[in-house]
């Protein structure tokens, strides 16, 4: 799984403290827990955190499961996951890509914004139309099944 | 990529939304802002999220915004969600988990009378 952003970046002596639970850039409190808990579900299964990241262009977080592993965490309901994404955080644009072998789904949401031309995602009709595009989508790449 | 089909749908969304919000739009904002933090979803709020977002979409109430916060900083009152009406103070409820979620958007939101035994004081 990767994470790719286009946001203000790190330098290097930041990357390298990160994955502490104590080292975090928000103020109002001393602990961050994203990182940390990531690389530790990880690292349980055979896995690995790397992050990648440039001041002033962005930031890559790349994290490998050994699916097979006993310890590997269930990945959730993912296209449920998804569209809490895109819904909730408009003032992103999301790329998402999800492959199984040759099988891909991909989502841009500038083509669904600009077809939507300021509707918000939090319609109800928008809502029901975003979750069965993702979920059709997700369902295509784990099953092979188009419908 | 989405398919030409998909785009259709959305089109056709599209249109149902804006029917329902020239009707809607007189009577002012409402604004569901749902904790979502990694305490939160420890909590549970992905559930809570989605029971609002299934809610919303099974009952047809447009103009409500939907959005997330992170950490707010009262871990042991997640899942966390608060509510602004129009230009009224926020009301900020604790251990919202999806049952009270339903009563918050069904009580709070829609009927304008805040869910009193969840109200935390800020």
């Amino acid at each position: 799984m990767s994470v790719e952003d286009n946001g203000k970046g790190m330098d290097a002596e930041t990357v390298a403290k990160i994955t502490d639970p104590f080292v975090t850039s928000r103020t109002t409190r001393k602990v961050g827990l994203g990182l940390p808990l990531l690389k530790e579900a990880a690292e349980a299964c055979n896995g690995f955190l790397k992050i990648t990241s440039q001041l002033g262009v962005g930031t890559r977080v790349e994290v490998q499961f050994q699916r097979s592993h006993i310890d590997r965490m269930p990945l959730g309901n993912l296209a449920e996951t998804y569209s809490q994404l895109l819904i909730l955080n408009p003032q992103i644009n999301w790329l998402l890509l999800y492959r199984f072998n040759d099988r891909v789904f991909e989502l841009d949401d500038r083509e669904i914004k600009s077809g939507l031309d300021g509707i918000p995602f939090t319609e109800p009709e928008i809502i029901a139309a975003l979750r069965k595009m993702i979920s059709d989508g997700i369902r295509t790449v784990q099953t092979g099944d188009p419908e | 990529m989405t398919t030409i089909k998909s785009l259709d749908d959305l089109k056709k969304a599209r249109e149902e939304a804006l029917k329902k919000r020239e009707v809607k739009a007189a009577s002012g904002t409402a604004q569901v802002i749902v904790g979502m933090g990694t305490c939160g979803i420890a909590a549970g709020a992905r559930e809570t999220m989605k029971a609002i977002l299934d809610t919303i979409e099974s009952e047809s109430l447009n103009g409500i915004i939907v959005t997330q916060t992170g950490c707010i900083g009262l871990c042991e009152k997640e899942p966390i969600v608060q509510v602004v009406i129009g230009s009224q103070p926020k009301v900020t409820y604790g251990k919202v988990d999806p049952e009270v979620a339903r009563r918050i958007l069904h009580e709070h939101v829609v009927n304008g009378k805040p869910v009193t035994d969840h109200v935390i004081q800020m």
